[in-house]
């Protein structure tokens, strides 16, 4: 029988000068050899926990410490730093973790820090990149690398340090679908060795993988439950719907074109045309182009003759009366706050409050709020301006399924009072569930699917 | 090649000596002679010299030099202008004003082109090595440099929400708030990175550092040399 790696107890955590408080209720095991998944709503406590697994707390996250978790039978919280190197974890965000200039030095940054030879080293490091064929990406600089590069590299620094135990916090929230099965399959590479535990709302990449499941519900109650009992791809219900509005073109592409300063041919020829109304959804792989076509859109970049508004070129429309007409809602929705309170995101504007369910939040900052409310936060400040098109981009990121499942009705009200969307996103599903064209952008063109 | 067998610390130590002769010099013929010899250093310690952000910077030089040169020619007093006894006044109040220009040029010059090309990535890891300043500090900073281009993305999506939300052209400090959650965030995500993979004073390298060897002594020596005779001679 393999031995326990991990013993929890009714873990808590309050962060200081927070009014966050994490209580969960519950004892849970990990053992060794098992691959965990830790499934729960935004802001259940999952990150929180899994940092407690690292024993970041209360290390490098100061806080006040409830309950119990044992690490091969030893408190956590009396580990040393070393000690805690047999723990791996990874972010979410592939860019933030990076400390070095080249990937060679980011991959060696954790075996330098175990003090091994510069030979050592480098046999291990090519011994790890020829195993996950990632040879090629050695020589190159980190900030030449696409997101899901930037991962790849990231989990590589960790696995080269041989973990005896992988914490991953979302490793897929950042990436493309496809970006997010290579990392997968990295993961299925090395499984066979190691304890894995996944926190990560994007369950089916994790069908194949993951043979335990720890679920947290909205009181903190811990469940372990059985992977026949999982819906791994819960899909959103169809919320497509014909708008009552009498339709009328709002936006218009015509074979735009379009380079950086140089580079290549970033868009080519790309046309397409968007109904007052309609949910237009574009994919495509990181640094595809989405995002510079939404600022082309949103005439952030300057073009001549490409894009027209109800038939006028947005070159010759006034920036005030363009962005009157149509907004941009970032991924990020914290880059849209700019007050201290709710309330004065929205202007006091009651109806909205209600609309988007952030009454009993109009006092808060904005940067308290869960991830779900930060979104419809974010979507209310955009509808306040009252505009005819919203852009948005990966509008679900960070979301759980019941928060996709909110903003999606929320998207579908709007719809059908006449409002039109563009929405850049990976997610299948929630583009399945709202578009009512769907648009896959490669290798610079646009064709529909 | 010569340039990998300097050491990254003539970046710093050759200009100085380049500012402290050009504050000396006071004549023309030693000015040219100053700037020959720096840039003889540069051409040493630089493989592929920023020739256009060089220009653009030469061209941003002009009117703070044309500013100078005319304030220096208006309002030079009598004592300044005793010093270059030249037959008259018209001539000392040009003489003065070239002067001054060429060292403002000239030590600007000297400045940004070496501080420009310093290899600031080979430097920090080189004083950490040396234990000169300490792992924690010195990785820092060089994730510091990485987080530049992220900074910057997050800076124009910011930039952008603020103008389409207001309908201005133009920022207000407002969007520092969201910016500095940004960075704020940024920096915690990378002292946990930093924490968890376990760095700590006592630590291996990969690479060797660049010894200070003969070859930054001789070169630090001949400079010293050759500038002291050019701002001695008379």
């Amino acid at each position: 029988m393999s031995t326990p790696i991990y013993q929890v107890e009714n873990f808590g955590f309050h962060y200081p000068q927070s009014n966050y408080n994490l209580k969960l209720d519950g004892t849970f095991i990990i053992k060794q050899g098992e691959c965990v998944l830790i499934q729960g709503a935004s802001g259940s406590g999952k990150s929180t926990l899994l940092a407690a697994l690292k024993g970041l707390i209360p290390h490098l996250i100061n806080g006040k410490v409830s309950g119990k978790i044992l690490y091969n039978n030893q408190d956590i919280t009396g580990l040393n730093e070393q000690q805690l190197l047999d723990i791996g974890y990874l972010q979410q965000n592939p860019d933030s973790q990076l400390i070095c200039k080249d990937v060679y030095s980011e991959i060696a940054f954790g075996l330098e820090n175990q003090g091994f030879a510069a030979t050592l080293i480098n046999e291990k490091i090519t011994k790890i990149a020829d195993d996950f064929k990632l040879s090629h990406l050695l020589t190159r600089q980190v900030s030449e690398l696409s997101g899901g590069e930037k991962q790849k590299i990231n989990l590589l620094a960790i696995l080269v340090m041989q973990p005896q135990v992988l914490l991953l916090d979302e490793p897929t929230a950042f990436l493309d679908p496809e970006s997010a099965h290579e990392i997968i399959a990295m993961l299925q590479q090395y499984i066979k060795k190691s304890t894995v535990v996944i926190v990560e709302h994007n369950h089916y990449y994790l069908q194949q993988i993951v043979n335990k499941v720890i679920s947290i519900d909205d009181n903190g109650q811990i469940k372990q439950q059985n992977t026949t009992q999982i819906v791994w791809n819960q899909v959103l219900p169809n919320l497509k719907s014909i708008s009552p509005h009498p339709k009328s073109i709002l936006l218009e592409l015509r074979e735009l074109n379009f380079s950086y300063k140089n580079s290549s041919q970033l868009l080519n020829k790309i046309s397409l045309s968007v109904n007052s109304g309609e949910v237009t959804a574009i994919t495509g792989r990181n640094g595809s182009g989405k995002s510079s076509l939404l600022k082309l859109i949103a005439g952030i970049i300057k073009t001549q003759g490409q894009i027209f508004w109800k038939q006028q070129d947005i070159a010759e429309i006034n920036y005030q009366i363009l962005w009157s007409k149509l907004t941009l809602l970032w991924q990020n929705p914290e880059a849209h706050f700019i007050y201290n309170s709710v309330n004065e995101e929205l202007e006091y504007n009651h109806e909205t409050l209600t609309m988007f369910d952030l009454v009993p939040q109009c006092e808060q900052n904005p940067y308290s709020l869960s991830e779900g409310q930060k979104r419809r936060l974010s979507l209310a400040i955009a509808l306040n301006l009252k505009p005819r098109l919203i852009l948005l981009d990966e509008p679900t990121f960070g979301q759980d399924y019941e928060h996709k499942l909110q903003l999606a009705q929320l998207i579908t009200e709007l719809k059908n009072r006449g409002m039109s969307f563009i929405m850049v996103s990976h997610d299948q599903d929630f583009i399945n569930a709202l578009a009512d064209h769907k648009y896959h952008l490669s290798n610079g063109s646009l064709k529909l699917c | 090649m010569l340039e990998q067998k300097l050491h990254p610390l003539n970046f710093i130590i050759l200009p100085l000596l380049g500012i402290v002769a050009i504050f000396s010099a006071t004549q023309i013929i030693q000015y040219a002679i100053i700037f020959i010899i720096m840039l003889i250093n540069f051409s040493l310690l630089c493989k592929r010299p920023q020739l256009k952000v060089l220009l653009w910077f030469n061209l941003s030089l002009i009117p703070p030099l044309l500013a100078l040169f005319i304030s220096s020619y208006l309002f030079a007093s009598s004592s300044e202008l005793s010093n270059y006894s030249l037959t008259n006044h018209t001539h000392s109040r040009l003489w003065l004003s070239t002067i001054l220009s060429l060292r403002l040029y000239l030590l600007s010059l000297i400045s940004v082109g070496f501080m420009l090309h310093l290899p600031q990535e080979q430097l920090i890891l080189d004083l950490i090595q040396r234990k000169i300043i300490r792992v924690k500090i010195g990785y820092s900073f060089l994730a510091v440099f990485n987080a530049f281009a992220f900074m910057k993305q997050e800076f124009t999506r910011i930039q952008i929400a603020y103008k389409m939300r207001f309908r201005k052209k133009w920022l207000s400090p407002q969007i520092l708030m969201p910016l500095l959650v940004a960075a704020a965030r940024y920096a915690h995500h990378l002292s946990i990175s930093m924490y968890t993979r376990g760095i700590n004073q006592d630590r291996s390298y990969h690479q060797s550092i660049i010894k200070f060897g003969l070859y930054d002594s001789g070169l630090i020596l001949l400079n010293c040399v050759i500038l002291s005779i050019v701002i001695f001679t008379k």
